[in-house]
């Protein structure tokens, strides 16, 4: 006990630089050569390295000469004119983009302070995970597809204003298809992605839903999506079981399911 | 002391000696890549926020009019900020023209991310749960004041204070360890390396 306890002293002098250079070289042989203690110092050092950049960084956000540096910053960026000048001789566009601009910043503003402060919402994290794993879907073999007939025809030109990121155009298009009961799950499920596209994700969901019911064609994809809407909307039980599912099947979707599964378990 | 060794710094930076750079590397680099990172950047992002920082502050000490009227600490954080503000805005910029998501960092590890945040709110939480006189040992010394400057301040002969950091960081990492938080993401990590 006392040998663990000197042993540990000794690591607080040795990562605080409190160490004759003697004893340093004593103490980094004893890293080197056993795990365990070698595991204990990388704890230690990752705590201090963390500790000193946090309390170097809280110093600068509170420094009474901020505001001083930056003055010095805004004219390394020669940043002549104030917010109110550029909002004068910007056009109306412009203006929309300032407010947007100004809304991301408050956004990252307050992500930094809540979580300066120890809370993290979970949202957060399960925003980041859909941004990292959403992405539209590959369509071209849909719209090859429909060069066969007219019916596909029109399916294809709603994917393309699909795969062109035109998904209020390719609702539209898919709406006057949806009497056709020939095309009812492709209709229902582009609709479905189009809406996700656009960010309604429980719009989305509900359709995916009935596409799972009624349709084997595209029981993956659906899945995969629907597990992302769900990730989306929090309803997280459910991602995971829909997630699940992928398992049978083999390939890109499978591969992604199991990953994603496990980071689900993290927010537990 | 400091006002020197920052004016120092600045006139090296002038000089372009390598020297200056690598000074501000390790002194500096680690916080602004925390700030990067509680502004929801990745480490990758974090880099190049830290190097347009500092190819903004060589323009900046370039300059005739140059005054150097704050600590350069402070200094490289508002650039750095505002690198990163800059950034943001560009990105929101492309999202309004294109709907589609685009993959800036596709190596990103999403799960050591959150580990490592998580860590981190553990790491500060312990600390900040620390008595006010632990916190201050370890503050002057992670600050790099000389034990007998903070033996000095805190009015406690220098072999006290020696002695009692190592006992403060004792305590510091077994409330770490003990962190509920933190034995759930060993748990998991363990489960993780058995899958």
């Amino acid at each position: 006990m006392k040998r663990y306890l000197d042993r540990n002293r000794r690591l607080a002098d040795y990562i605080y630089n409190d160490m004759d250079p003697e004893e340093r070289l004593v103490i980094e042989e004893e890293i080197l050569n056993d795990p365990e203690f070698s595991e204990t110092h990388q704890l230690n050092r990752q705590v201090k390295d963390y500790l000193q950049a946090k309390i170097q960084l809280e110093e600068m956000k509170s420094d009474p000469q901020l505001e001083d540096a930056e003055q010095l910053a805004d004219m390394a960026f020669d940043v002549v004119s104030n917010d109110k000048v550029e909002q004068k001789i910007i056009p109306i566009g412009k203006r929309k983009r300032i407010r947007n601009t100004t809304f991301a910043a408050a956004i990252a503003a307050t992500v930094a302070i809540v979580i300066s402060v120890g809370i993290i919402p979970s949202s957060i994290d399960q925003d980041r995970l859909f941004d990292r794993y959403y992405e539209p879907i590959e369509a071209s073999d849909f719209s090859q597809r429909g060069e066969s007939n007219e019916l596909y025809g029109e399916i294809a030109r709603g994917i393309n204003f699909y795969t062109d990121g035109d998904y209020s155009q390719s609702i539209d298009q898919f709406s006057s298809l949806a009497s056709d009961p020939a095309l009812g799950s492709e209709v229902q499920f582009f609709t479905a992605l189009s809406h996700l596209g656009l960010g309604q994700y429980q719009h989305a969901q509900s359709i995916l839903v009935s596409v799972l019911d009624g349709d084997i064609r595209y029981q993956a994809e659906t899945l995969w999506y629907l597990s992302l809407c769900c990730l989306k909307t929090g309803e997280l039980e459910k991602a995971n079981a829909f997630l699940g599912q992928l398992e049978i099947y083999d390939g890109m979707y499978k591969q992604d399911a199991q990953t994603l599964r496990k980071k689900l378990r993290r927010f537990k | 002391m400091e006002k020197f060794r920052d004016q120092h710094i600045i006139d090296s930076i002038r000089r372009r000696d390598d020297v200056a750079f690598k000074y501000l590397q390790v002194k500096f680099q680690d916080s602004i890549r925390l700030m990067v990172s509680e502004m929801g950047g990745s480490p990758e992002d974090a880099k190049d926020v830290f190097s347009e920082g500092l190819i903004a502050l060589i323009c900046l000490v370039d300059r005739e009019d140059f005054v150097l009227n704050c600590k350069l600490g402070t200094l490289v954080y508002a650039l750095c900020k505002k690198t990163w503000k800059q950034h943001l805005e560009k990105q929101v910029a492309v999202r309004n023209y294109h709907v589609r998501k685009i993959d800036s960092s596709p190596d990103w590890d999403f799960t050591e991310e959150t580990d490592q945040k998580l860590y981190q709110e553990i790491f500060w939480e312990c600390f900040k749960q620390l008595e006010e006189v632990c916190q201050e040992i370890l503050e002057g010394y992670l600050k790099e004041i000389s034990p007998k400057e903070i033996a000095e301040k805190l009015g406690y002969s220098y072999g006290y204070i020696r002695k009692r950091k190592s006992m403060c960081h004792g305590f510091l990492l077994k409330t770490i360890e003990s962190h509920p938080t933190y034995i759930r993401i060993k748990e998991t990590e363990l489960t993780l390396d058995i899958e």
